[in-house]
């Protein structure tokens, strides 16, 4: 009678097959072959008589995994260690931790920096005070322009326009005035430093007010503080436009009312 | 000298003083002072030889005797006198020159001649400037100028109307009014080049006027500012009187506003010789924040 052998891939028992057919499965070296005869599950170039398959596979370049399998007596049972699973487990943890440390600390950072802010606007408004400055003459020219444009924002319920020592602030440069009234149609509340505005000549306080209100009013962001931005109503440094004249201030009111107005998205 | 003035007013009151007299009237009125007058003996050695008629100058001619001479500011004396008398306006107003004559035989021993314009008690100087900054009517325009010496200078009497400089019927009044927005010069010298824009401002501007005619209208600059000037005339009636008004506007876009510079009155030789005086007046306007 021919022998027959079986083969496992680790999870069950397949065969059997004679050395012919043994010969048509995708073994390798390492493969557990068993046959009546043999106590245990034996790797297949440890057994002599298969050394015509053996010889037949190639040998692997690199060999990573150890699987162990040992078959029981009365029941093939297989347990299968296997170490690569247990390293990217562990992988995933840390990768994991790591993520949710990023987490938290940015959570942390966002938290700082808001209560940062809030400690900034509480200090402004703590500081902030009525001034003998009619504001409320820049803001009805600065509706009467926009609209003149096309723009006709929300007029705010409420307006704010104080003095307030910016220049007290910690942790600060030199500001000139600061709009909290950005997205919110209702309000115009802006503050503006004192020795800015007592220094300023009247373009640069119409600079510094057409300035707060876009933000303010046609929510409209500072530009980048770049070369090819200056002389522009929304270039943050206007601490430079010492020297600039009321036309200037005209022609880059119209500028950006012009661009707002053709994206209409205020 | 004072009784020739005073003889030749007898003469003048038949002339109509609403109007510009013609050549022709200036000819009838030598004629008639030379029917009334002719022959007769003024004292101090001047006797009246005759008037007669030159284009738009009357020439007095006067014999004197051999002891007569000229005093060392005739001129000066005969336009005081004139103006003393009251008839050196209707002079001035009727564009009237007049010569005089003195022959002693047939030698012309004096002559003087005084141009209508040199009758006029016009002062065509202008003094230090003055200021609209911080007028409440004045919306917040800096602007300085000269106003003319001698003339009335008034408050105005309608809500726009910051100053206005008075002589008789004649004015030069500062008005501001608010612009719809904000223009640079160079915005304003781009909408001054679209002659539709200009030909409407004018009509509007002129629309208090009846039959309103325009003149001549120019772009100009004003210290820096881009200016439109125009004159026009027409017809304006105020408590059932029917007046023929003459204007010279100069508009001036600043900023935000618009600041009108209008002079003028009555339709008549007053504008055309004031016309330089309202020339140097609008000439010494300073804005003087853009020097800030």
């Amino acid at each position: 009678m021919m022998k027959k052998y079986f083969y496992t891939n680790g999870k069950e028992k397949i065969g059997p097959f004679s050395v012919e057919e043994l010969k048509e499965q995708n073994l390798s070296r390492e493969t557990k072959v068993w046959s009546y005869g043999l106590d245990n599950w034996t790797t297949l170039s440890e057994i002599e008589e298969l050394n015509s398959i053996t010889s037949s596979i190639p040998p692997k370049l690199k060999v990573s995994n150890q699987n162990t399998i040992e078959p029981t007596s009365t029941k093939q049972k297989i347990n299968i260690e296997r170490k690569p699973i247990k390293t990217r487990n562990k992988l995933k943890r840390v990768i994991i931790i790591i993520a949710i440390s990023i987490l938290v600390s940015l959570i942390g950072i966002v938290a700082y920096n808001r209560q940062q802010e809030n400690e900034l606007y509480q200090n402004i408004v703590d500081s902030a005070y009525d001034a003998n400055t009619d504001f409320d003459f820049y803001v009805k020219k600065f509706y009467r322009d926009v609209e003149v444009f096309g723009i006709f924002p929300k007029k705010s319920k409420t307006t704010i326009i104080k003095f307030a020592k910016l220049d007290q602030l910690t942790n600060a440069t030199h500001i000139h005035g600061l709009s909290y009234g950005m997205n919110d149609d209702d309000r115009i509340e802006i503050y503006i430093n004192p020795s800015t505005w007592e220094s300023s000549n009247k373009p640069m306080r119409y600079y510094l007010m057409y300035h707060e209100l876009s933000h303010d009013v046609l929510n409209v962001d500072d530009l980048s503080n770049l070369t090819v931005n200056e002389g522009k109503l929304m270039f943050p440094e206007i601490a430079s436009y010492e020297a600039k004249t009321m036309d200037d201030f005209i022609e880059s009111s119209h500028e950006l009312f012009e661009e707002v107005a053709s994206k209409q998205n205020y | 000298m004072k009784i020739i003035l005073i003889i030749l007013l007898v003469c003048f009151y038949s002339i109509s003083f609403s109007q510009t007299i013609s050549e022709t009237d200036i000819k009838q009125l030598a004629t008639q002072i030379n029917d009334e007058l002719q022959g007769m003996d003024l004292g101090n050695g001047i006797a009246v030889r005759g008037c007669l008629a030159f284009r738009r100058t009357l020439v007095y001619q006067y014999d004197v005797d051999e002891y007569w001479y000229p005093t060392e500011n005739m001129k000066e004396d005969l336009i005081a006198n004139s103006k003393e008398a009251g008839n050196a306006d209707m002079f001035f107003k009727n564009d009237i020159n007049v010569d005089f004559h003195y022959y002693f035989g047939n030698k012309l021993q004096k002559r003087i001649s005084v141009k209508s314009i040199e009758f006029s008690n016009l002062n065509f100087d202008i003094g230090d400037y003055i200021s609209i900054k911080g007028h409440p009517k004045a919306k917040g325009v800096n602007l300085k100028l000269k106003p003319p010496i001698g003339w009335e200078i008034r408050e105005g009497d309608r809500p726009n109307i910051v100053k206005k400089f008075v002589y008789g019927n004649n004015s030069y009044g500062i008005i501001v009014r608010d612009n719809i927005t904000f223009f640079s010069r160079n915005e304003v010298r781009e909408l001054l080049e679209d002659e539709d824009y200009v030909n409407d401002f004018i009509t509007d501007a002129s629309s208090f006027l009846r039959n309103p005619e325009i003149l001549n209208h120019n772009i100009v600059t004003i210290d820096k500012y881009p200016t439109l000037v125009f004159t026009m005339k027409g017809q304006m009636e105020r408590s059932g009187i029917k007046m023929s008004l003459i204007f010279k506007n100069w508009i001036i876009f600043y900023e935000d506003k618009i600041v009108f510079l209008q002079c003028g009155g009555l339709n008549n030789k007053e504008f055309n010789t004031l016309e330089g005086l309202y020339n140097l007046i609008t000439n010494s306007v300073i804005f003087p924040e853009q020097y800030n």
